[in-house]
């Protein structure tokens, strides 16, 4: 299409960005983040203009010899499945430089710098062709992420860091031992070569385990969702946004970009049991947020409930499920998210994230609990906003091949619409609690921007959902034609 | 009784163990000083003997070259072990625990 | 072919320590002498007559040959020695040591590991060992005030000692079988034999006495206590040049001399690989001193380089070479880091010491960062490529267990590594200000580790496939 290295340049120039905050100084910092991150945006959006819809390869190949000896390539290109995460990356960074504003004022360029270093992660992560490269942008993501956490987080923060830690390195330590086995059964790491090649179902279920259990961390599925609550609540709301909005994502990413096309044998083999996990992550999730008392605890399992969804999706392994399980993750990622930053920033006026501090938030800012109310709609999957439309593809997706996971998934929704609904309503009806009084909860303008565009997004998608799945259709349909072609052959289940 | 290279070989075993040995059970630094001196002459009675049996003088010049490097490490040795002794007053290693082994 | 040409990198370095030490001798009490400078001069001559001795394969007396392998490690051993030179200054004003010694010991155990790397005879392997050891059993204890130093160094200098017997008994019995010392007479006497038993001792001892020179288990005993006596620079040095001089040598014997004896060997290295790495990981996890932590990891390190080793595949031994540098160059910059915190009332070398580091020293914390996650094999740090490259050469190699073992350690390594991060960015100092300022020289040889390590992370590419060529000659 083009000679110009597109991809790269958007890999790139956050790391660029966060270099130069490093030269520039502490005042500039968050100038030259927003810049960065903006720019970022504003050459991504090439991509959406010249992306060819009905082609099923990968496009804005960029390929360099980079280990020649190796055979391994630097190699990047993007297809349907891929764009709508860079495009989530982009969008959420930008947010997510707004939404640190005032509320970081300690070490600012580092915060930043960590910041610009881990949407370079994201965004080479979603764009990178070979597994190789995949892994490389993997474990990158883990060190500003520690980072983030640890140093700006809350009280509790070590003991997130470390636990974010110690579950993300178990999985990629498995992926790693699966990323070597692999490079030497195949001699390639390349997605699409890989693709069209086969290995024994035997080895293809042992390296549906490493790779799993490194995705599953990072859904993260029941029973390895433990790190996510505490991570989210001690994150700052940057890291927040971040961890629902992409991190979870590389998670099911990797399942639809490693597992579906390479391992076609072995997903077949344990889409049973990854049925099941996804359907007990929704139900479970969902009823262990309707315990909950801290605001950002109750949406970090409101996740758990959200990504059981997407594995959901993916297992059904036909066309509406994987369809809404792309769909499901980029709702997530723009819902969670702007709950996140709705949170954060009623916390920067309160300092308290417990429910019953709250209460008759909408007499005193309007404007924020009709944002709060249009996200919390959202989450419940209100019909005509965007998360309705992952839902209900994930869940005839499941009635079409398992029905009594499509049963569960409905009753997640139930629980979702009761947790949230009731979250609103502590939080933004009833009487004014007393401490709230004194302070000036309203939005001001930089806040306001900050939540549009997630709004706009919202409704976008919502009303009209082909302005993502019409990218994505062709990619899916290839990436099924691809993995059920292979059962063929193999004459397996 | 014609003495053979194995016996030379014996010998030199039997020496090296014995230095072996000291090394462990010694309670006394110089003593394990010596003991090591012990095992380095052991095998310049392997060497010799093997330069006998194979009847080149390689065997013992090369006796000339760890004679000298046992030399030095005795001096780095000693030298190290009067350190010791000025810190504790003791040639005991049992009365060394600033580290912990 | 009797020519001088391969002995003059290390003749070099030697003339270099021979000056330091005149110099020593006519330095007035107090007065300031830029000895090191002479170390940089004999550094960098040994630099210039590798770079002009690469692809030659010299040969001096038969008994020293400078083939690209011994002359990468030669280039490695430089590197270590220019840093080396540059972290030791700070430590040498604060301890008042005698910088003539120091420089002269420091150089000629260089000297004597260049000779390690590239002598192809047993028994000049064993005079190098010599060399370089007495010099490091010295510098070990350089200080003198301090027990616990003058006790690191008798613990090192006895089992030092005590291995290098071993060591030589092996060679002895070595020489009785094949009449030689030389390694490519013994490699065509071993190969048309059958192994006898004594041959099987022969190759045992000598690989006890590597195995002590490399810190492996069960032989790593001295290794944390010597690392932490030591000063930090010293340490820095010992555990990156004695390391690489004595793999090389390691290499070299057990790939041409007792290559054809590797059905009876390999099994035996296996198992001191597993050992290596599961003992260095699982017991570095449990130190509160980052200097026995690192030396804990030094010895995981040594496991990694010992499956290199035993997977020696064209791939495997490249990797030998590639995993030296870059384990060298972030060691060397860590140990450095731990040189430039050592204060003149207290070391400053407890895990908690470095709480709040960052406040204070925020370039100093985020260079120990990069060289923790280049140890932790954290991409794009060369500490990830060179794992892979080890790792994917075990795979090629058959040794699939040992490459699974190497990546569960190396995670688990990351938690002592990251425990460090934790420290210096998460939690606030006790008391402020307790870290010496950074002297300027010795900064830019970490930020020069650094961005090496990144280059090597980076683009691997030109240094990979020198490595690769560089054994493909023998």
């Amino acid at each position: 299409m083009t000679t110009f290295p597109i991809l790269t340049v958007i890999t790139f120039l956050p790391l660029l960005a966060g270099a130069a905050i490093f030269l520039c100084g502490a005042r500039v910092a968050r100038w030259l983040a927003l810049a960065g991150s903006l720019a970022t945006l504003a050459v991504s959006v090439p991509l959406y203009l010249h992306f060819d819809k009905t082609s099923t390869g990968l496009q804005f190949v960029e390929s360099v010899p980079w280990i020649p000896s190796w055979n391994v390539e630097y190699t990047m290109g993007i297809d349907g499945i891929s764009l709508p995460f860079i495009f989530l990356s982009t969008v959420v960074s930008v947010l997510c430089v707004g939404a640190s504003w005032t509320a970081v004022q300690v070490r600012v360029r580092e915060f930043y710098a960590a910041l610009l270093l881990a949407e370079t992660a994201m965004i080479g992560l979603f764009a990178a062709t070979t597994v190789f490269l995949f892994y490389v942008f993997w474990e990158l993501m883990i060190v500003p992420m520690f980072l983030l956490i640890g140093v700006w987080g809350g009280p509790r923060r070590i003991h997130a860091a470390i636990k974010f830690l110690l579950f993300t390195l178990a999985g990629s330590v498995l992926m790693l031992v699966g990323l070597i086995t692999l490079l030497r059964t195949s001699g390639t790491l390349d997605f699409e070569a890989l693709a069209t090649m086969r290995p024994s179902a035997q080895l293809q279920s042992w390296l549906f385990v490493a790779f799993t259990a490194a995705f599953a961390v990072k859904v993260p599925m029941f029973p390895v969702h433990t790190w996510l609550p505490d991570a989210h609540t001690e994150a700052p709301t940057a890291g927040s946004v971040i961890l629902a909005g992409i991190l979870l994502k590389m998670g099911g990413y990797g399942l639809l970009r490693i597992a579906l096309p390479i391992l076609p044998d072995a997903v077949r083999l344990f889409r049973t049991p990854m049925l099941a996990l996804s359907a007990l992550a929704i139900v479970y999730g969902a009823y262990v947020t309707l315990a909950q008392t801290d605001v950002k605890r109750l949406i970090a399992y409101s996740s758990i409930s959200h990504m059981g969804f997407v594995t959901l999706g993916i297992f059904t392994l036909n066309r509406n499920g994987v369809e809404g399980a792309i769909l499901q993750m980029v709702n997530h990622g723009i819902v969670t998210g702007a709950l996140f930053l709705c949170v954060g920033m009623i916390y920067e006026r309160t300092h308290t994230r417990e429910i019953v501090a709250y209460g008759g938030v909408a007499k005193l800012a309007p404007v924020y609990s009709t944002f709060l109310a249009l996200f919390c709609l959202a989450a419940a999957g209100l019909p005509g906003l965007n998360s309705f439309v992952g839902e209900f593809l994930i869940i005839s997706g499941a009635f079409d091949t398992r029905p009594w996971y499509g049963v569960m998934a409905v009753w997640g929704v139930a629980l979702g619409t009761t947790y949230i609904l009731w979250l609103y309503y502590r939080v933004a009806l009833g009487e004014v609690k007393p401490g709230l009084q004194a302070l000036r909860l309203e939005l001001d303008l930089r806040e306001v921007a900050t939540l549009a565009p997630m709004a706009a997004l919202a409704l976008t998608i919502g009303l009209y959902p082909e302005s993502v799945l019409s990218f994505l259709r062709v990619s899916v349909e290839q990436l099924l034609v691809a993995s059920a072609a292979q059962v063929g052959v193999a004459g397996g289940m | 009784m014609m003495v053979t290279l194995d016996h030379y070989l014996v010998l030199s075993a039997i020496l090296f163990s014995i230095g072996t040995a000291g090394v462990f059970v010694r309670r006394n630094l110089i003593t394990i000083l010596l003991s090591i001196e012990i095992m380095l002459n052991a095998v310049n009675l392997t060497f010799v003997a093997f330069g006998r049996a194979l009847g080149s003088a390689d065997g013992q010049i090369i006796v000339f070259f760890v004679m000298t490097v046992a030399a030095a490490e005795a001096a780095v040795g000693l030298a190290i072990v009067i350190g010791l002794f000025r810190h504790r007053e003791s040639l005991n290693p049992d009365s060394f625990t600033a580290l912990k082994w | 072919m009797s020519s001088l040409n391969a002995i003059v990198p290390m003749a070099c370095v030697t003339a270099a320590a021979i000056a330091a030490m005149v110099a020593e001798a006519f330095r007035d009490p107090g007065e300031r002498m830029p000895i090191a400078g002479l170390g940089l001069v004999g550094l960098v001559g040994a630099a210039i007559a590798t770079v002009l001795l690469w692809n030659h394969n010299t040969s001096s007396f038969g008994l020293v040959v400078a083939d690209d392998f011994g002359l990468f490690v030669t280039g490695i051993l430089i590197v270590v020695g220019l840093l080396s030179l540059a972290i030791s200054g700070p430590t040498i004003d604060r301890e008042r040591l005698p910088a003539g010694e120091y420089y002269a010991l420091m150089l000629f155990a260089t000297a004597g590991m260049m000779l390690m790397a590239t002598a192809s005879d047993l028994l000049v392997i064993f005079l190098a060992l010599e060399v370089l050891s007495l010099a490091v059993y010295v510098l070990t204890g350089i200080r003198r005030e301090s027990p616990a130093a003058t006790e690191a160094a008798f613990k090192y200098f006895l089992l030092g000692a005590f291995s290098s017997a071993f060591f030589l008994y092996g060679i002895a019995f070595s020489y009785g079988l094949t009449g030689s010392t030389r390694l490519d007479s013994i490699r065509g006497l071993t190969a048309s034999q059958a192994p006898a038993p004594m041959q099987l001792l022969a190759v045992g001892l000598v690989l006890v006495g590597f195995a002590f020179k490399v810190s492996a288990v069960p032989f790593h005993m001295w290794t944390p206590d010597a690392y932490e006596g030591a000063p930090p620079a010293v340490a820095g040095f010992m555990s990156t040049g004695v390391k690489a001089a004595a793999f090389a040598a390691f290499v070299r014997v057990f790939l041409s001399a007792f290559e054809p004896l590797r059905g009876q060997w390999s099994d035996v290295l296996w198992l001191i690989a597993a050992a290596t790495m599961i003992v260095g990981t699982v017991v570095g996890v449990a130190q509160s001193n980052v200097k026995r932590m690192l030396a804990y990891s030094s010895i995981a390190h040594g496991g990694y380089l010992l499956i290199a080793l035993l997977s020696a595949n064209d791939v495997g031994k490249g990797a030998v070479l590639f995993y030296l540098l870059t384990y060298a160059i972030t060691n060397i910059g860590a140990f450095g880091v731990v040189a430039l915190l050592d204060n003149a009332s207290r070391p400053n070398d407890r895990v908690a010491d470095y709480a709040g580091l960052w406040n204070d020293h925020a370039a100093l914390a985020a260079l120990m960062t990069v060289f923790l996650l280049s140890l932790g094999g954290f991409p794009p740090m060369a500490g990830f490529i060179a794992k892979w490259y080890v790792f994917s050469a075990a795979v090629k190699a058959g040794y699939s267990g040992l490459a699974i073992i190497g990546v569960l350690t190396s995670v688990i390594s990351v938690f002592f590594y990251l425990r460090i991060v934790v420290m210096m960015y998460m939690t606030p100092g006790n008391t402020p200000a307790q870290f010496p300022a950074v002297p300027k020289i010795a900064g830019a040889a970490l930020v020069v580790s650094a961005i090496l390590i990144f280059y090597l992370g980076l683009l691997p590419t030109r240094v990979l496939d020198w490595a690769a060529a560089s054994i493909s000659a023998f």
